[in-house]
């Protein structure tokens, strides 16, 4: 508890700084992954694939946060620009401090070495095949000049934290679905990055595997207090993060908050808060089903309302241009 | 070096690709190493034999000066040291070219050859004209002979009063022909002065094989010359030097100078042989008082216009050669570099700089090639005599070793995943259009910069020409863009076919094929090249092949022909009476007949022959005579005029008529000249000659030569049938030797290894390309296993996959390797090989090209079988899940 209001005496600090200083608090100075903006277009000879349109995140240290959406939506681009192995066309992508816009070379490097660790939904593109698990857990600390007994010691403590410490010796092919994902977690946090990204880690897996891999997470998240950020299409995954971040055509469309509540007996509850998001343009994604159940297309009717704002349809507009 | 472990267990995994990188490393340093000395070696052994195949006493390059009678006059030299003096001198200004070839300057002083005076033959009164002496004083003698008895001359200087008196010694062989003995005084007169020659004693030479005798074949022996009066024996007087002097001082005789620079043939090599044979003639030009001579001059002169050729061809061969070596390891290591991308990439993706994936990739490559290159490197030096280059090996193992490593640092050099495997672009970059451009363009500024130039420069002298290498490798890689470009169009059209066809097969592979990725276009150049080498080789040996034939029986004129002064016209019927003949024809020739008309006459050889009946003889024969002159030319003026053909330069030289042909042997003959021929079999090429009938000769001229058509005869045979004078040759024995000499005999050799080579590349290529296109091809076929396509069509799949792409690059391969000889025509001149016959129209050879493509479907069969094995081991569950993994 010490800790955690000499935390809050520190922000003050930096606000109170930034106050005499003269400047407006940039957009999430304060979070731990920042995306402002976010563009990335893909472009090949004629064909242009806009997969970021404009996309805003933000995500707080030490937080995980599930990002979920329909395939084609963004979300491994996404994931793809915060590790650091593609590039967004425009727009802010930071992560841990580090601009990820303007790396360079080096940068990156350390950044990869030091930042973030990832899983893929691929066992195959996570572990070298021909490696055991303890080595492929040595491997990032091979990469960043950890020595070998230290490497040895590290790597066998994440494969016990991750609950595969029975698996060390065994190449990825001897282990089971479940086992290679969650020694594959424990390579991603090797180098004892600030930032944990997994796309879709229980993508091939089945529910019960699905758990413990998921709980390896939870287990990375807390105890080593690494920032995570999953993509998802597993609604038991989704829904036990703190935030799930929906992402339509591009941008973020959507947040899920959960709570834990205490009812007046005591009794702990979660509760789930579905909200649309607002970016910093003022633009809102209403979601798919509110709007086709209206029939609200084109253009719709607002009004200020004292604490809420009124959509409506709108009707009156088409009879107008039916009548004209 | 950290992630050296992990690369080297990659290595482990992909040990079919890293096998594939350690054999082409092998080979290509082998070849490397090996090709260029193992050709220098023979070019150096054929130059030796050229050299040790002329006699050692015409092989050395003398320098004389000749008393009297001769083109220069003799210096007037009376002292030994005087002379020794002047070999200095000509052995510093002997060009270095030719210093390097000789042994030290020798020098000898004779008198001409006197017959021994009365008294001392077998006719004491009368000089012996048949028994010759000369006195010489040569430097290197006594120390090589030892007396046998009596003793070595020995002058006292200055001479003694009164007649003079010389000293010689002699060979125990000479002497014994001569019938002279040890102490015998001989008075001669050498110019108007009496001298009295006493032989001091007989020597034997103390080896008689020691080189520097054969050079003197009067020191060890009698010169004999044997003629129709009898023999005459020479023998060689030894003298000392003040023996020398004192025949100088003491007479007004006339002596020979020479200075001889020895040869050594084992110091000759290619490289050497030309420059010495300019050398001979520099000297010629600086040293005007004396005339220098060599046997060599002559011998070097075809084996230079041999070796030019040879290394032309043989360069243009060797760079295609090294070309597709350089290809084949290009491909590998870009295969390489393929197969580890992706645990490259995730390894890129956990932290690994590039120099960490660099070195781990190079050190990989390293500890494969390392040893293919030495293993490759150690049979080439143990075969090449003396040490083998090692920087052709080193350049090899740095080129496996660092092309990977560049393209893995380049392949991962970015953010990571730019690119999006979905998008795939349509048309070629400007950049790569650029390229391609440039490429064709410099191919054909190559192509007629080289047809312009020609032969002008020479530098084939100097060794392989680059320029004339490079123009073809230029040209098979711009037909190869060209065709990569081109091939895609008609692929469309067979796939519009095969996609109404039935077979499911040729649909999916040829739609496939179309759609292959730039990695599998590598090896379509390197099939080209590989094809377009194996065309040029069997081009040039084909068309030399078909030359040297011509040639030989432009030589002979027949299966066999007979030659004789004294034949009968009988002998035609006795010849057909041999086993195996089955056509004779009588000819005449007369070498230094005239051709007058009343301007001008001019020497021809004449030859009668029946023209219908030698045509008939020929048949079927690469040569064809011309055809007898029309009926009507010669009964115009039956009886008075010969129709006769002549030769184009005679018929242009001759003016207006009337026309004579005489010889001695036949009455003359008034010529009607009838047409031209452009040559005659057996007539020396560029001669002028008259072909006449035969009958014109009369009925009692006697035939001088026989052409005989048969098979199997035995020239024993023709001989005793033909008569006691009669000369033999036949055809099969011309050929031969024309295919026989060393330079042939290398060439076709060395054709023959580099289509091997070539070949095994060419699989190599073949079967790259199959592996490469392996992984995705497994998917589709896994998926159409599926919905139930069979084992058996799944393995034509590859076949049809590759096949178009194959076809497309053998077929231009082929077609650029026919063309190669006519672009570099200018510069292949196949003359010295043919015995002066221009090889004509390199034409495509029915059998070779019928071989090639045999030899191109057992080798894309063996490579798809190699594929099928590799591939086989994968069941279909893995593969269909390959896709997800990758």
């Amino acid at each position: 508890m010490i800790e955690e209001t000499g935390t809050v005496a520190s922000d003050d600090l930096a606000e109170l700084e930034r106050r005499a200083a003269g400047e407006a608090p940039a957009y999430g100075a304060d979070a731990h992954i920042v995306c402002d903006n976010l563009v990335r277009i893909y472009k090949t000879e004629g064909v242009e694939v806009v997969a970021l349109q404009g996309l805003d995140l933000l995500v707080q240290q030490g937080e995980m946060v599930a990002i979920v959406g329909a395939s084609g939506s963004g979300k491994s681009t996404l994931l793809n620009i915060l590790s650091g192995l593609d590039v967004p066309t425009a727009g802010v992508a930071k992560v841990a401090g580090a601009d990820l816009l303007s790396l360079s070379a080096r940068e990156r490097l350390r950044f990869r070495r030091e930042l973030v660790g990832f899983v893929w939904q691929q066992a195959a593109r996570n572990l070298l095949p021909y490696l055991t698990a303890a080595q492929n857990v040595e491997l990032p600390m091979r990469f960043s000049g950890t020595k070998a007994r230290a490497r040895r010691e590290r790597a066998g403590a994440l494969l016990d934290l991750m609950g595969v410490g029975h698996c060390a010796g065994r190449l990825p092919r001897e282990m089971a679905g479940g086992e290679q994902q969650r020694a594959a977690i424990a390579v991603a946090v090797a180098n004892a990055p600030q930032v944990l990204l997994a796309d879709e880690p229980t993508g091939e897996l089945d529910t019960a595997t699905s758990g413990e891999v998921f709980a390896a997470l939870r287990g990375a998240n807390r105890e080593l207090g690494v920032t995570s950020v999953i993509v998802t299409h597993d609604p038991q995954v989704a829904e036990q993060v703190d935030r799930t971040v929906g992402i339509r055509d591009g941008r973020t469309s959507s947040e899920v908050v959960r709570r834990t509540l205490r009812d007046e007996a005591g009794r702990e509850r979660i509760v789930a808060e579905e909200y649309a998001v607002l970016d910093r343009a003022g633009r809102l994604q209403l979601p798919k089903a509110f709007t086709g159940e209206l029939g609200m297309k084109d253009r719709v009717r607002l009004a200020l309302e004292t604490d809420h704002i009124g959509v409506w349809p709108d009707r009156a507009g088409r009879e107008d241009e039916r009548d004209g | 070096m950290r992630p050296l472990p992990a690369i080297v267990r990659t290595a482990r995994v992909e040990r079919a690709i890293f096998a594939a990188l350690g054999l082409v490393v092998l080979t290509t340093t082998f070849l490397v190493t090996a090709a260029a000395p193992l050709l220098t070696g023979r070019y150096d052994a054929a130059a030796r034999a050229a050299v040790t195949d002329v006699a050692p006493a015409a092989r050395d390059v003398t320098l004389t000066a000749f008393g009297e009678g001769g083109r220069t006059r003799a210096p007037t030299v009376r002292a030994d040291d005087v002379l020794r003096s002047l070999a200095d001198q000509i052995g510093a200004m002997t060009p270095g070219a030719l210093r390097a070839v000789t042994g030290p300057v020798e020098y000898t002083v004779a008198t001409r050859p006197l017959p021994l005076p009365a008294g001392s033959g077998a006719d004491p009164s009368l000089p012996d004209p048949s028994r010759r002496l000369l006195l010489e004083w040569d430097p290197g003698v006594a120390a090589r002979v030892r007396y046998i008895d009596g003793r070595p001359p020995h002058n006292p200087v200055p001479r003694a009063r009164g007649r003079p008196v010389v000293e010689a010694g002699l060979d125990a062989g000479t002497m014994a022909a001569l019938r002279l003995q040890t102490g015998a005084e001989l008075p001669f007169t050498l110019g108007s002065e009496p001298v009295i020659v006493r032989i001091t004693g007989r020597y034997h030479p103390l080896s008689a094989a020691d080189r520097y005798w054969s050079a003197r074949p009067g020191h060890t022996g009698p010169i004999v010359r044997r003629s129709t009066e009898g023999t005459e024996y020479t023998g060689v007087g030894v003298l000392d030097a003040a023996g020398y002097q004192t025949v100088h001082d003491a007479t007004d005789t006339s002596f020979d100078f020479t200075w001889r620079l020895p040869v050594r043939p084992d110091a000759f090599t290619a490289a050497r042989a030309g420059p010495a044979v300019d050398a001979i003639a520099r000297l010629g030009a600086t040293v005007t008082d004396l005339q220098v001579a060599s046997g060599l001059t002559g011998a070097l002169g075809d084996f230079r216009g041999q070796l030019r050729t040879a290394q032309a061809v043989l360069s243009v061969a060797l760079t295609g050669l090294f070309a597709v070596a350089a290809g084949v390891l290009a491909l590998v290591c870009r295969l390489l570099t393929e197969r580890l991308r992706a645990p490259l990439a995730t390894m890129r993706a956990r932290g690994a700089s590039l120099a960490q994936l660099g070195s781990g990739v190079g050190a990989a490559a390293l500890l494969v090639s390392l040893p293919a290159a030495a293993a490759g490197y150690a049979p080439a030096a143990a075969l090449v005599p003396g040490t083998a280059a090692l920087s052709g090996a080193l350049a090899v193992l740095a080129a496996a070793t660092l092309v990977p490593v560049v393209l893995a640092c380049r392949a991962h050099s970015g953010a990571g995943e730019s690119g999006r495997t979905d998008l795939v672009g349509r048309r070629a970059t400007p950049r790569r259009l650029v390229l391609e451009g440039l490429a064709v363009a410099l191919a054909g500024a190559g192509v007629v910069a080289l047809r312009t130039r020609g032969l002008t420069t020479g530098s084939a002298d100097r060794g392989a020409d680059p320029f004339l290498a490079a123009v073809p490798v230029l040209l098979g890689c711009a037909a190869g863009l060209l065709t990569l470009r081109a091939y895609p169009y008609p692929l469309r059209l067979v796939g519009r076919l095969t996609a109404r066809g039935r077979s499911v097969v040729s649909f999916v592979g040829v739609a496939r094929a179309s759609r292959q990725s730039t990695v599998a276009v590598l090896p379509m150049i390197v099939l080209l090249l590989a094809t377009a080498v194996a065309g040029f080789a069997g081009t040039v040996e084909s068309g030399l092949g078909r030359a040297q034939e011509r040639s030989a029986w432009m030589a002979t004129g027949a299966d066999a022909r007979v030659d004789g002064l004294r034949l009968d016209v009988a002998g035609a019927d006795r010849l057909r009476r041999v086993p195996g003949v089955r056509d004779v024809v009588p000819a005449q020739f007369v070498d230094g007949a005239t051709f007058s008309s009343p301007s001008q006459v001019i020497d021809v050889t004449l030859v009668a022959v029946d023209l219908a009946a030698y045509r008939r003889l020929t048949a079927g024969t690469p040569i064809r005579p011309p055809a007898p002159p029309a009926a009507s030319a010669a009964s115009t003026r039956a009886g008075s005029a010969v129709p006769a053909l002549l030769s184009p330069g005679l018929a242009r030289r001759a003016g207006p008529g009337p026309y004579t042909a005489s010889a001695g042997v036949i009455p003359d003959l008034s010529i009607q000249p009838a047409g031209t021929a452009d040559a005659f079999p057996a007539a020396g090429a560029g001669d002028a000659f008259v072909v006449v009938p035969y009958r014109s000769l009369g009925a009692e001229a006697t035939p001088t030569m026989f052409f005989v058509r048969g098979t199997g005869m035995d020239p024993a045979g023709l001989r005793r049938a033909a008569g006691a004078d009669a000369v033999v040759t036949t055809r099969a024995v011309v050929y031969d030797r024309l295919t026989g000499t060393p330079m042939a005999a290398l060439v076709r050799t060395a054709f023959g290894y580099g289509t091997l080579v070539v070949a095994g590349y060419a699989t190599l290529a073949i079967l790259l390309a199959l592996i490469i296109g392996s992984g995705p091809r497994g998917q589709t076929v896994s998926y159409l296993r599926t919905l139930g396509l069979t084992r058996r069509q799944a393995r034509r799949l590859a076949v049809a996959e590759v096949a178009p792409a194959l076809l497309c690059a053998a077929v231009a391969g082929w077609v650029v390797g026919l063309l190669l000889p006519h672009v570099v025509g200018p510069a292949i001149d196949l003359r010295p090989y043919t015995g002066g016959f221009a090889a004509v129209g390199y034409a495509p050879d029915p059998l070779r090209t019928a071989a090639l493509g045999a030899g191109l479907i057992v080798f894309a069969g063996l490579a798809i079988a190699i594929e099928t094995v590799i591939s086989g081991r994968r069941r279909l569950g893995t593969t269909l899940r390959m896709g997800a993994q990758t």
